[in-house]
């Protein structure tokens, strides 16, 4: 490379703030690849959210009164990162999709799904393995204003900086420009890892550079043990939301996520055993 | 030197654009280029609907089906000349040309062939066809839009893009060429995009969408991913 921007290779780190959301396999799998760029000292991270259920949302559609799946991981994630800093913010996101998409499937599945843990107790247990106390859980969910803490950070990503989905890189200590991606199937090998990170710093350092994809089909899962089995949770949710957004149904005319929060409510108040509607 | 097809629609600017990148680093000795063909119209209809009628109401039919006679009569270099021909009458020019018609046949001539192509190409059912089997030929190996380039001479890998909003200088157009050409490569990599906030720096962009040569503005904002 002829013209490396500060940071790509040369001379210090570039200072990135990951942007995530716990949801989403293919972003950890992107956060695994960008913790062995800092371990190579080519990169220093800092850590924010961004929520996927907020960004589906209709215009309609109040996001202070969704009550996201995704909500207890995010807000105890803002509230661990105000109280800690943003190193055990990565800390905590590492923990928490280790267990979540680095762990094998529970036994008896393919043959049953499974349900998997609510993310409550799995944000108690990430919060258990970095040695912070779990109870920031129930702390953060007794207080609304934690999701408002959320929503606050979320629209300053997505307003101020363009940010539509994780993961998203913003450059500049966190002042941009936000890029979306590298979006990867599995983590690459050392000398890979670094390579790519020179060619991303030096598109995303190029303001007129938009876009490059390849194709990827709705099936394909990242190359992570527990993805086939928390995508056929997801698939069949959405499959139950859908059923719901039909003409005449009780969320017709309503976003994805919205409806899939309709389901969640319904499955919570019907007892097990009884078949939900 | 690397071999590099560059799948093409004329009505999309951003497509332009990256033509006009590809062409430059082809001036500077870094890629062989040759061009494939793409409707946008066609793969924008509802699944399972029949295109054959495009081929009359598309509103790039007569462009593509003319390329499609040109790479006929003589090669897909041709069609790239023919291209950059049609691209200049309709996004270089600080007036576009009103008339797509007309467009298309100067563009013709000036790519080298007689004006009567436009209407040989237009009464002759296989040049739609031969758009059809490129555009297949493109989605079968996971095209999804233009511009699409694929590698090794149309056999190797494809990549949708680089969406650029202007072009770079040489030093830059050879690095984004080899970034291109690594990530195309590098089959773990899917995707890297950001929000659009530039429009394609081309003076038949900006004028009226009534005005454009090729009608409506085939670009939306991007969705959110998961």
């Amino acid at each position: 490379l002829t013209s490396r921007p500060a940071g790509s290779g040369t001379g210090a780190p570039e200072r990135v703030t990951f942007l995530f959301d716990p949801r989403s396999p293919w972003c950890y799998q992107t956060s695994r690849w960008a913790r062995l760029v800092e371990a190579r000292g080519q990169v220093e991270l800092e850590w924010g959210v961004l929520s996927l259920e907020v960004v589906s949302l209709h215009d309609d559609e109040d996001p202070h009164v969704l009550e996201a799946e995704y909500g207890p991981a995010l807000r105890t994630a803002v509230a661990l990162r105000q109280r800690s800093g943003t190193e055990a913010l990565g800390r905590f996101y590492a923990a928490l999709g280790k267990l979540m998409w680095d762990s094998d499937p529970p036994e008896g599945f393919p043959a049953d799904l499974v349900p998997a843990e609510s993310m409550e107790a799995i944000s108690r247990r990430a919060l258990g393995e970095i040695n912070e106390d779990p109870a920031l859980v129930d702390q953060v969910l007794a207080d609304p204003a934690s999701w408002e803490a959320v929503l606050d950070e979320h629209r300053h990503w997505t307003k101020d900086l363009g940010a539509f989905g994780v993961p998203t890189l913003v450059f500049g200590a966190g002042e941009g420009p936000a890029v979306f991606g590298p979006v990867l199937r599995r983590l690459p090998d050392e000398q890979t890892a670094l390579e790519l990170w020179r060619r991303v710093s030096w598109l995303a350092h190029r303001g007129f550079v938009f876009e490059l994809k390849r194709h990827r089909a709705l099936s394909m899962r990242a190359d992570l043990p527990a993805a086939v089995w928390r995508g056929a949770l997801r698939v069949a949710r959405m499959q139950a939301a859908r059923a719901l957004m039909t003409p005449g149904g009780p969320c017709e005319g309503a976003s994805l996520e919205w409806s899939m929060a309709a389901v969640r409510r319904a499955a919570e108040s019907v007892p097990p055993g009884d078949a939900p509607g | 030197m690397e071999k590099v097809r560059l799948h093409f629609d004329p009505r999309c600017p951003w497509c332009y654009q990256a033509n006009r990148w590809a062409v430059r680093v082809q001036a500077l000795g870094e890629i062989d280029l040759d061009w494939g063909l793409y409707c946008l119209e066609v793969a924008n209809l509802p699944g399972g609907a029949d295109p054959v009628a495009l081929g009359e109401t598309a509103r790039s039919a007569s462009a593509l089906r003319t390329a499609a006679a040109i790479l006929e009569r003589e090669s897909s270099k041709a069609v790239g000349r023919f291209y950059v021909a049609l691209g200049s009458r309709v996004w270089e020019a600080s007036t576009p040309m009103s008339d797509r018609d007309l467009a298309v046949t100067e563009s013709a001539e000036e790519a080298g062939f007689d004006r009567s192509i436009v209407a040989d190409a237009m009464a002759d059912p296989r040049t739609w066809t031969e758009v059809l089997r490129q555009h297949r030929e493109l989605v079968d190996k996971g095209g999804i839009g233009v511009p699409t380039m694929v590698l090794d001479g149309g056999d190797g890998p494809a990549i949708f893009g680089p969406v650029i909003s202007e072009l770079p200088g040489d030093e830059d157009s050879v690095e984004l060429w080899k970034t291109v050409s690594w990530l195309a490569r590098y089959d773990n990599f899917y995707e890297l995009k950001r929000r659009r906030t530039a429009q394609p720096d081309l003076p038949g962009w900006k004028v009226p969408p009534s005005r454009l040569t090729f009608g409506s503005r085939p670009w939306m904002p991007p969705v959110p991913d998961r």
